[in-house]
């Protein structure tokens, strides 16, 4: 009736909309910005203070210092 | 799609030394399942937020294996080239019995490709244990839900310097297990997959995004 099995198609359903079209559409609009880099930008982020991060690269042993620049 | 095959760890690892973007997706049935599967998303994680999203719950502390195993099966009739993981969830994995135990259970009767677990650097033993049988297993750093039995909610690590240091360090500890790469990470924490990089918002590290 939604249009989400579209192998089901029984003569006794009407089908008034095609959801599986409009949900397989958002879903490779997602993967494309996602593979682009377009999504998330900061708007979709959370970040750290300035300071606290200044902090915490004081604080990095030599060891995460390493895993940093890779 | 004719010529499409399967995503394996190995799948994404190469996609990973290419530097290509991994994409996830979660997914509690059969139709969720198959939309995802036909976006070309890499993985569909059966997340134990069937309780609360899947479900209407008001938590989803009360999710068991059992339901995990029902839920996996559906998604895996939708998904037949994507990597299906499936979470453990709530108290599946307290002790090294159960966590293989359960983690075996979610492969052979759900169905699933390799489990997720909300694992720091206490749960190293645990993620050892299922690796070494064989059970592909996805970490997971930054907001932990199975944890808001202790903060009544779900909180957002990472925002001051001691904590976004805790989760460099458990990001190191999972890379040196040979996780794949987990998912939302907070302010401040891991770069490149696992790599940490602070200073870089971890906003180009998201790699589920529940529907």
């Amino acid at each position: 009736m939604l249009g989400l099995y579209k192998e089901l198609a029984p003569r006794f359903l009407k089908v008034y909309a095609d959801l599986s079209q409009t949900i397989v559409g958002a879903l490779t609009d997602f993967r494309q910005e996602v593979e682009s880099g377009a999504f998330p930008t900061m708007q979709h982020s959370y970040s750290i203070e300035d300071e606290e991060l200044a902090k915490l690269l004081a604080q990095l042993s030599s060891h995460e210092r390493i895993a940093n620049s890779e | 799609m004719s010529t499409r095959s399967k995503v394996t760890t190995t799948t994404l690892k190469a996609k990973k030394q290419r530097g290509q973007k991994i994409t996830l997706l979660t997914a509690y049935d059969f139709p969720m399942a198959s939309f995802i599967e036909q976006a070309g998303i890499d993985v569909v994680l059966v997340s134990d937020a069937v309780g609360t999203v899947g479900n209407g719950r008001p938590e989803a502390v009360s999710v068991t294996v059992d339901e995990m195993i029902y839920h996996t099966r559906a998604v895996r009739n939708g998904a037949r080239y994507s990597l299906v993981v499936t979470t453990l969830p709530f108290g599946s994995y307290n002790r090294v019995e159960d966590a293989l135990h359960n983690a075996t259970r979610l492969m052979k009767e759900g169905g699933a490709d390799g489990v997720h677990l909300e694992g720091t650097r206490q749960a190293g033993n645990l993620v050892q244990a299922i690796v070494s049988a064989g059970i592909p297993v996805m970490g997971h750093i930054g907001v932990t839900k199975q944890k808001i039995v202790r903060a009544g909610r779900i909180q957002l690590p990472g925002r001051t310097a001691e904590s976004a240091r805790e989760i460099i360090q458990d990001a190191l500890e999972m890379a040196a297990l040979g996780l794949c790469p987990g998912r939302r990470m907070p302010a401040g924490a891991p770069g490149r997959d696992h790599h940490p990089q602070p200073g870089h918002s971890y906003h180009q590290h998201w790699l589920r995004y529940a529907l």
